[in-house]
């Protein structure tokens, strides 16, 4: 069956195995392919390594760019958002992605390693895993989205503690030369332009131009009523990104470059900045460059490099009884990560590498802070797939990490998962692994005079995941599964008020238990495309508290619905169950609050042989409804006499229409 | 740091020195000729025909799946391969494998080979609920799955094995 597939393979990064690459010998196919045949198998790629999600030591979620077409996705961050037990918040500065319940108010989701074309763009100030609209990328430009939830440090390192998303840009070639426009209520538009294209050699290139604008809406903060605040923030919520991407593949290269510049306003006074003032603002901005290669060594062993440069800015501007208190970053790092997999030996497949990568500015800057703390990071690795036997496969994984900054970390993330198909369609895992991720210069460095202080004393967190999953597949368009999980977190970071000095700082708080049981089930009714999934969460503190914004609850169904004459209808609707606020205390319960439904739906269609439209209505039941942000926003910051506002209203109904000419 | 850059400089001038030729195409390009001879084996046309012409529209892209058949095909019909300048020699064709490239040109080939027996394969997804008889759909994780439109398949006066339905990711 793999005669076809005897090439290369590569590491689907998100599958922590997917280093597993497998080479294989340039082959002719003599005999004819079976049908069946060919819908396993998987096509390799230089630039990326996939690996097939049943052969995954994780239970891997892959997003295709036809959802995210018929859906209408905007980011990156809406698109995750459909996947079981992911939920999504929007303090309307940042995007925040919980995993398993785990989604820590204002932690900028520093905790899951996010990648590009499996480059990470996390920076080395915040960590910052940029899902929503700040995320670098336009989505028309995403072929696929590889999301891996367990312990990923085996593979890569620190954050990939709650889950690695690898987000795969398209390729020119199946690309083309489009425009994209998008309008949208609240003064949202939009405008995509990308040419793609490959010659007869093999060169393949990628150019998009992406403009948005977003004037935003006049929000109602009804915490704000007491006392002397305003409870309308007008004109405050505006947006603007621009993006340009440039790819170039060849063979086993590919090289891409990476711009982004966003800026937004800041609604709902966080930090106690003054609530109407239109000079509050965040800035972001990022130049990254990467670089990859597979080198055939042999027929069964392949030797694969790569790097990235990475250049990440933020500067924001908060005012203060009509003063601005500018505060801001730089963020330089260089990577790069080369690795050896082979399959020299009969039911092995190893891969061995080796990771480095040098975070040379550090810099934090405020009236009160000029901090600089470069960072240096070495890891080795290794994992083996041993098959044992036809239906059973044990990956065993192992990788050293050191880390030296302003404090020096070292740590061994191991991992085991015995992968058990006991018929063709169906894959049992059972997965334990540990990841870690040390304190980032946020959490060690940051110090405003009066407000917060640095706390260099901070360990990394710790974290130890037992899985056990399984899926099956009735047909090739319907299937089940699930997972049964435990991630216990040792010395969480997290930022919290000094009793006595009432100044901020991040401490380790002691342990952190996440479990929960997910269900998931896909099929077809009629013509329409159905999936659907729902997962039981529960994350506490070790005082029995607990864990602020983790929904007890989240329900999904995503309906894929063809209609006559080229009509397509995507439906989503989602449920988030009930989940506590931010106390500021993690050994405090915060207020429950309630869960809430709410339902998108998409049309699209075809006008003329280039031209296609969808038509959008977010919240289509213009629910009323808020995401738990953090302690910033309520009355926990020293000094600020305000209300507390321990959720922050997210958009009603909103319309939206795309046109997207293909020529 | 100088160490680590020279040792990523070192490895980079590596990589680019030895660019190979566009051998990870081959694998997804032979794939997908693996689909479309199966596609024909479980296609019957009227008559009976002993050999099946797949024609292909000229895009300028050397990455054709059509040029991996002959490694492909099973033994009977023969396939014999041709890429067309025009539309207009569409009736010629059996099988018209659109690719990505001439995507837009989908509605154009339904027009030409409307009264045809001609089995339109899509290389993209979204092409069988158009009213093209099979679609190629990336299904994620590097592997490759298909829709059908029956409805576009009989018009035509063509009729498919069941064993295709069973295997689709969808049927329209």
């Amino acid at each position: 069956m793999n005669a076809l597939c005897r090439e290369r393979r590569w590491v689907v990064l998100g599958c922590l195995a997917l280093a597993s690459a497998i080479a294989g010998a340039p082959a002719v196919a003599e005999d004819a392919l079976r049908l069946e045949d060919l819908l396993e198998m998987k096509v390799s790629s230089a630039a990326r390594r996939p690996q097939s999600p049943a052969e995954a030591p994780s239970m891997v979620s892959v997003i295709s760019a036809a959802e995210i077409r018929v859906f209408g996705w905007r980011n990156v961050g809406e698109a995750l958002a459909s996947l079981n037990g992911v939920h999504l918040s929007y303090d309307r500065s940042y995007s925040y992605m919980g995993v398993r319940g785990f989604g820590r108010p204002g932690d900028f989701t520093s905790r899951v390693l996010l990648m590009i074309d499996g480059h990470p763009i996390n920076d080395s100030i915040y960590d910052q895993a940029s899902v929503g609209s700040e995320f670098p990328l336009d989505i028309s430009l995403v072929d696929r989205i590889e999301y891996v939830p367990g312990a990923g440090s085996v593979m890569y390192g620190g954050n990939a503690i709650l889950a690695v998303v690898n987000v795969v840009t398209r390729t020119g070639a199946g690309t083309g030369h489009r425009l994209h426009l998008n309008i949208a209520e609240g003064g949202g538009v939009d405008a995509v332009g990308t040419a793609g294209w490959r010659d007869s050699s093999g060169n393949d290139g990628l150019l998009s131009i992406a403009r948005e604008r977003s004037r935003g809406r006049d929000l109602y903060f009804e915490s704000y009523q007491s006392g002397a605040a305003n409870a309308w923030s007008r004109g405050l919520d505006h947006e603007a990104n621009d993006r340009l991407f440039a790819q170039f593949r060849r063979g086993g290269f590919a090289a891409a470059l990476i711009l982004h510049e966003r800026l937004k306003g800041v609604p709902g006074g966080p930090f106690g900045i003054d609530l109407g003032h239109p000079g509050s603002q965040v800035r972001d901005r990022r130049l990254q460059g990467n670089l990859r290669f597979e080198h055939q060594i042999d027929p069964m062993s392949s030797l694969n490099f790569s790097a990235h440069v990475m250049d990440v800015r933020y500067d924001g501007h908060w005012f203060y009884s009509g003063t601005d208190q500018p505060d801001g970053m730089e963020a330089r790092s260089l990577g790069g990560e080369v690795s050896l997999t082979s399959r020299a030996w009969a039911g092995h497949t190893w891969l061995a590498g080796l990771s480095l990568r040098r975070d040379g500015t550090r810099r934090q800057f405020s009236s009160s802070l000029n901090s600089n703390t470069p960072r240096s990071a070495v890891g080795l690795f290794v994992q083996d797939d041993m098959a044992l036997g036809e239906r059973v496969t044990l990956s065993a994984g192992l990788r050293f990490d050191q880390v030296h900054g302003n404090g020096s970390y070292r740590h061994l993330s191991p991992r085991f998962a015995l992968i058990y198909r006991p018929a063709l369609r169906t894959v049992i895992k059972a997965i334990a692994g540990s990841a870690f991720r040390p304190p980032n210069a946020y959490e060690t460095d940051y110090a405003f005079s009066g407000t917060n202080i640095a706390n260099p004393d901070l360990r990394s967190e710790r974290s130890r995941t037992a899985e056990l999953g399984f899926s099956h597949d009735f047909d090739a368009a319907s299937g089940m599964g699930g997972s049964l999980y435990r991630t216990r977190l040792e010395d969480l970071i997290t930022i919290e008020r000094n009793a006595g000095s009432n100044l901020q700082q991040h401490h380790n708080v002691g342990r952190v238990e996440a479990k929960g049981l997910e269900l998931y089930g896909r099929g077809q009714l009629g013509t329409a495309i159905w999936r659907s999934s729902i997962a039981w969460q529960s994350v506490r503190h070790e005082s029995g508290a607990d864990l602020a914004n983790a929904p007890r609850h989240l329900a999904k169904m995503l309906i894929d619905q063809p209609l006559n004459a080229g009509l397509r209808l995507g439906l989503e609707a989602y449920y988030t169950g009930a989940r506590t606020t931010d106390s500021g205390q993690v050994n405090r319960t915060g207020a429950k609050v309630g869960g809430h439904s709410v339902v998108h739906l998409a049309l699209g269609g075809i006008l003329s042989r280039e031209l296609e439209w969808q038509l959008k209505i977010s919240n289509l039941f213009d629910r009323n409804f808020g995401n738990v942000v953090g302690t910033e926003f309520s009355n926990n910051f020293p000094g600020v006499q305000q209300s507390p506002m321990p959720l922050v209203i997210q958009d009603g109904r909103t319309l939206s229409a795309r046109l997207r000419w293909t020529f | 740091m100088h160490r680590l850059m020279r040792f990523l400089g070192i490895l980079a001038a590596i990589a680019v020195a030895d660019i190979s030729s566009a051998s990870e195409i081959l694998a997804e390009e032979r794939l997908k000729a693996g689909f479309i001879s199966n596609f024909v084996q479980f296609t019957r046309w009227p008559g009976n025909p002993s050999s099946i012409i797949v024609c292909s529209l000229e895009s300028g892209h050397e990455a054709d799946p059509l040029t991996y058949l002959k490694d492909v095909a099973q033994h009977a019909p023969a396939l014999i391969v041709r890429r067309l300048k025009t539309l207009g020699e569409l009736h010629v064709c059996q099988v018209l494998f659109l690719d990505s490239a001439n995507a837009a040109k989908l509605p154009a080939v339904l027009a030409a080979g409307a009264k045809h027996p001609l089995l339109i394969i899509t290389e993209f997804d979204g092409g069988a609920p158009l009213g093209a008889a099979l679609s190629l759909v990336a299904t994620g994780g590097g592997r490759f799955g298909f829709d059908v439109n029956l409805t576009a398949i009989r018009a035509v006066g063509l009729d498919i094995n069941s064993r295709l339905l069973q295997l689709a990711r969808r049927v329209y």
